[in-house]
């Protein structure tokens, strides 16, 4: 047994860059970022995001002509120089009309997840923090919605409310906000029971601040990554809802319709088909691809 | 387990009763009289008699339990397109065939799809993982109303492999089975693929390879094995998918199902028909779920729902 | 490897089923084995409640009536021995039956199954659509309009057809039908087997098994929203001249699907559209048919007052370019209309009735539609026109028309209009409702003669949706009236189209296009008749070359 001497107690040597800063300091969202920034498919998603959102703002505007007039001597041409994705059944502009398309879905898919945002999150964020018997009804109250096929909801929705871009909306937002909901809630269940929120308890925050200033906070990163699932979903619905005949009204035009129309005549015109394709494509992939680096990102498990 | 099974069954009762309510007043809600053409032609006397016999003039929560009754008893009404059908008789003729397809499409996808997911994943990073990530993303980027006709002119008209639609011997089948499972084959996909990288990190692969098995059975044995029991808990997903996959793909190849049977009916304002099929739908999908959901919690020791928090 | 398996079996069973299918498709002459597609399932096939053209193109292969339409339109003899004999005053119609005719069962055919037949189609309690015309009997009107069962019983003996004998029919109309014995051959007309229509009650015609005819073909399979299957009546009194012994019917929603079934030799008989039709251009598959169909538009004179001015009207008429709505939007030879009585539409004196008529529609003419707009609102007091909205059908064609109006308006007119499709039922209330401002509908001809056309607009009419009043309109009803009752058909053809004159001068209703739909059809396949209205396809004297 060796004997504990006092020679083993020495005080440490003082370093003078003790409180150096090895690496950059990086809060949440910065940190999520740097390891985003290395994921080549989210990036790459996200870029072309980037060129799709501004083309939808911009690009009606690069071409002399409107998505809604109708050229009749020039119907169904090829891409040319000056109609540079060529036109459709009534000579009109397949750029501004795409381009349009891309708009008003992107508009709808966004408006949706917006909805989604602030009905899924303050739902789940309530259920969760006063729990008990409120959490219990509002659970299952959820489980209820959750199973019923949204799908045909919105079908007999659009029907009541007739065809639009605000019906097509509502009909998703009425059943979309659910998912969000619960993972909210999962996510606030774990963080309500952790120091900071009894801290904040303890120094007399009332309910509706601790939810906003500290909990909502916290769960935002579930929540983006969420959104970037929604958002591909409501513009797939609103191509759906087109086929079914009840999508936007004419002569507006919705990548849903576009993608309707081109799949109707892609034998005889195959540009009708193929351009709004790639876009729709596109958008769907780089948004799952975005979400999917993202989840990778700003989950705390893949950490190096 | 008998307590969470029943207040499960209690759910889904009280969201069917949800479904059906819901449906009813939507229906209400409409504008116009399901008559239709009729009103143009039909004498005063013959209106009366209708309007009575779907019992039109009458205050709406009378009609409201009528109609609660009518369904308890298994009575849909009758289809105002097709008015010597019932709503039931319908659904027993288009049944089968959106069944059929249904359980095809599944099988192709489960194949396709477990596979993609377990290469991607075995492959990690590597270019078979994108090669499969990219498939699956595809399949849920392009809907199903244009790969339809796609598959229709190039391999029905084109090449001649297959029938270009209708419904008919065997190989009629594997076109619209192929279109519908797409959607399918990329959610399993990324949902395997996912189940099997965090089966991979475990323990007990580590054990066992450290015990010198080898890489088949590992894989076979230990990693799929477990890899595929969450895949269960996404069955409701998937035949949400399958289900509104069958409302464009059926049209399309003209396979005389419910799908098809739907669009007709929104297209047509046949208000019973699109009721009694929703509700249809919504009880097998309801169903489905609880199934899975109890089936998981029979598979899956680690998970016990049901005994408190 | 699993999947290669599969798909490897799976190509072998298509490549066989391939080359089954090209086997059975176009075998060439010796065909007797017709298989078409068809756009729906058809609703009860029921002679008395028929309404739909699906309803009407089957039970026109399985029932026969006393008149049988010829490719041209002209009734010939068929339960009927000849044609009929009328009384002077042209009320009473004695009809004696062929010999040896029976139901395909075998049992014979009597004149007491016509007057049943009517005598259902009349009953309130059928609730039959077509029970108006049925009612041009005398004693027609009391039976649908008697209130209980009793006084309904009591009104069928009352009605004025009567079976003198087994094989004498005698027919008293209420009024004068110059074109009645054409109208013998409508489906309505035919007769229905008493013992076997009325165990069935309500699922009469819902099944093959429950429907019954004396026609060239008898419905042997319907497998619903699937296959229906004709074969050929050997009981039939014409079955010589019957020479298809098969017919099999594939619904088909998708007319791109059903032009790839075509092109692969699954069907003889496939609808196209647009591009389709375009595609076959100039080719002998494609045979186009032209119906009784009339497209066209109504400006409600009350919700919009500028409306009820006649230069505003015409100055929206004369902004649509019709020639270019065919050509562009429609693409499914349909006509430019020229009138509101369509192309092929008799005049009720066995001419046609455009023909006598001319054209009356204006001539596009962007400048001087706004010129008139421009004198019409300032007649009306009217500085600019109002915030506009037209309705029509949500269906591909309507949606097409409305894209297509609304932007000939805001380009020629200078005048905003936003369309409003929804769903055909919601559109048809709306308009008889009287609830728009501009509609966008159509008419079809229940019966081959201009009053089908002309008597929807007397003053206070239900179809005078638009509200066109006023001395003109007037003038209008007292012309359509006195030609309903007129016995002379050359004087009553006159007046009509006199009538019609006068509705289209005074831009009463916008009509633009006469409808058509378009066809590819096995070049092999003769004498399938397409007949403008009533039934798609009339099969009885169709055969393979």
């Amino acid at each position: 047994m060796e004997s504990i001497s006092k020679e083993m107690f020495q005080p440490a040597q003082k370093t003078t860059n003790a409180e150096a800063i090895v690496r950059p300091s990086l809060n949440y969202w910065a940190d999520a970022w740097r390891r985003l920034r290395k994921n080549k498919l989210a990036m790459g998603g996200l870029i072309i995001l980037v060129i799709l959102f501004l083309l939808a703002i911009i690009g009606p505007m690069l071409t002399p002509f409107s998505y809604a007039t109708q050229h009749l001597k020039e119907t169904n041409l090829a891409p040319s120089s000056k109609y540079w994705l060529g036109t459709d059944d009534f000579g009109r502009d397949m750029w501004a009309r795409i381009w349009w398309g891309t708009r008003i879905s992107l508009f709808i898919g966004l408006v949706a997840a917006a909805l989604d945002l602030v009905v899924g999150v303050l739902y789940g964020s309530i259920s969760a923090y006063f729990g008990g018997k409120v959490d219990a009804f509002m659970q299952r109250f959820i489980e209820i919605i959750y199973s019923i096929p949204y799908l045909l909801i919105a079908i007999l929705l659009m029907m009541v409310l007739g065809s639009g871009v605000t019906s097509i909306i509502l009909a998703y937002a009425i059943t979309g906000w659910v998912t969000m909901a619960r993972l909210v809630r999962g996510q606030m269940l774990v963080l309500k029971e952790q120091e900071f929120v009894l801290a904040a308890r303890s120094l007399g925050a009332k309910s509706w601040r601790i939810i906003a200033k500290h909990l909502i906070p916290n769960v935002l990163g579930v929540v983006v990554v969420q959104i970037t699932f929604v958002v591909p979903t409501a513009i797939f619905v609103e191509a759906f809802l087109s086929f079914i005949g009840l999508g936007v009204k004419p002569p507006l035009a919705s990548l849903g319709n576009l993608l309707n129309d081109g799949a109707g005549v892609m034998r005889y015109h195959p540009h009708r088909l193929l351009f709004p394709t790639v876009i729709f494509s596109l958008i769907l992939l780089s948004f799952n691809l975005l979400g999917d680096g993202l989840r990778d990102a700003l989950d705390p498990k893949m950490r190096k | 387990m008998l307590t969470y099974t029943l207040r499960r069954l209690l759910y889904m009762v009280i969201t069917l009763w949800i479904i059906v309510s819901l449906t009813f007043f939507l229906m209400k809600l409409l504008p116009g009289d399901p008559f239709g053409e009729a009103i143009t032609k039909l004498p005063p006397e013959s209106m009366q008699i209708l309007i009575k016999q779907y019992g039109l003039d009458r205050p709406v929560w009378e009609q409201y339990l009528t109609y609660m009754g009518h369904v308890l008893q298994g009575d849909l009404g009758v289809s105002y397109q097709y008015p010597t059908r019932s709503v039931v008789n319908v659904i027993q003729t288009a049944f089968p065939a959106s069944f059929e397809l249904g359980i095809e499409s599944l099988i192709i996808a489960l194949i396709v799809g477990l596979f993609l997911g377990i290469v991607a994943a075995l492959k990690h990073n590597k270019a078979g993982d994108y090669t499969a990530s990219i498939v699956a993303l595809i399949g849920i980027s392009i809907p199903s109303f244009v790969i339809g006709p796609l598959l229709s002119y190039y391999i029905g008209v084109k090449l001649r492999l297959l029938p270009a639609g209708l419904w008919l011997g065997p190989e009629y089948r594997i076109l619209p089975a192929l279109a519908l499972s797409l959607g399918t084959i990329a959610i399993l996909t990324r949902m395997m693929r996912a189940s099997m990288l965090e089966v991979m990190n475990q323990d007990f692969i580590k054990t066992a390879k450290s015990k010198g098995l080898s890489r088949k059975t590992i894989v076979g044995k230990h990693m799929i094995r477990n890899a595929i029991l969450p895949v269960v808990t996404i069955l409701g997903p998937i035949a949400v998918n399958v289900l509104t996959g069958t409302l464009v793909v059926e049209k399309i190849f003209s396979v005389p199902g419910l799908g098809n049977q739907f669009a007709t009916s929104v297209l047509s304002n046949d208000y019973t028909l699109i009721t009694g099929l929703t509700l249809f739908y919504a009880g097998v999908l309801v169903v489905v779920m609880f199934l899975t959901d109890i089936a998981y919690n029979l598979i899956d020791p680690r998970i016990r729902l049901g005994k408190g928090k | 490897m699993k999947l290669r398996k599969i798909f490897s079996t799976a190509l072998v069973i298509s490549l066989i089923g391939a080359s089954l299918a090209a086997c059975g498709g176009k075998s060439g002459s010796g065909k007797d084995e017709l298989v078409s597609n068809y756009r729906a399932d058809p609703p009860a096939l029921d002679v008395s409640i028929a309404e739909s053209s699906a309803a009407f193109t089957l039970l026109g292969a399985i029932s026969e009536g006393l008149y049988r339409l010829d490719k041209d339109m002209k009734p010939q003899p068929a339960l009927a021995a000849d044609f009929p004999k009328v009384s002077d005053d042209g009320l009473v119609y004695t009809i004696k039956l062929r010999d040896g005719i029976t139901w395909s069962d075998g049992t014979p055919v009597t004149a007491n199954d016509f007057v049943y037949s009517f005598q259902r189609t009349l009953d309130p309690n059928t609730k039959a659509t077509y029970a108006f015309v049925v009612a041009w009997i005398k004693g027609g009107e009391a039976i649908m309009s008697a209130k209980d069962n009793a006084a309904i019983e009591e009104a069928k003996k009352n009605l004025g057809a009567k079976a003198i004998d087994e094989k004498t029919l005698e027919i008293t109309l209420d009024h004068p039908v110059p074109f009645f014995t054409s109208m013998l051959s409508f489906l309505t007309f035919y007769p229905q087997k008493k013992d076997f229509v009325d165990p069935l009650g309500d699922k009469s015609g819902a099944d093959a098994d429950k429907v019954i005819g004396a026609g060239p073909f008898k419905l042997t399979k319907w497998e619903h929203d699937q296959t229906l299957v004709l074969e050929k009546n050997d009981k039939y009194w014409d079955k010589d001249n019957v020479k298809l012994k098969k017919i099999t019917l594939n619904v088909v929603k998708d007319t791109g699907t059903g032009l790839n079934l075509y092109e692969t030799g699954a069907t003889d008989v496939a609808e196209v559209k647009g591009d389709q039709m375009a595609a076959y251009k100039g080719k002998p598959d494609l045979q186009i048919r032209s119906e009784l169909v009339n497209g066209y538009l109504n400006f409600q004179f009350k919700k919009v007052p500028a409306f009820a001015n006649k230069k505003v009207r015409e100055a929206f008429s004369m902004a649509i370019d019709r020639q270019g709505l065919v050509d562009t939007a429609l693409r499914n030879g349909s006509v430019a209309a020229t009138g509101y009585v369509p192309n092929g539409n008799l005049d009720g004196n066995g001419e046609e009735f455009r023909k006598l008529a001319g054209d009356l529609a204006p001539k596009f003419d962007p400048a001087k539609a706004k010129q008139l707009l421009a004198e019409g609102l300032a007649e009306a007091g009217i500085s600019s026109m109002p915030k506009l909205s037209i309705i029509g059908d949500d269906n591909e064609n309507d949606k097409k028309i409305l894209e297509f109006v609304v932007s000939q308006w805001k380009e020629n007119l200078g005048v905003t209009v936003e369309a409003s499709p929804m769903p055909h039922k919601n559109r048809l209330e709306k308009e008889l409702a009287k609830e728009y401002q501009i509609v966008s509908t159509r008419w079809g001809a229940d019966y081959n003669d201009p009053m089908t056309w002309l008597d929807m607009y007397l003053k206070g009419g239900p179809f005078n949706t638009q509200d066109w009043e006023g001395p003109e309109n007037d003038k209008y009803t007292e012309l359509v009236k006195a030609a309903s009752t007129e016995q002379d058909l050359k004087k009553r053809s006159d007046m009509l189209v006199e009538a019609e004159k006068i509705l289209m001068g005074e831009a009463a209703v916008t009509p633009i296009y006469f409808r058509s739909t378009p066809f590819v059809v096995n070049p092999k396949l003769k004498d399938m008749i397409m007949p403008p209205y009533g039934p798609d396809f009339e099969w009885k004297w169709a055969h393979f070359e």
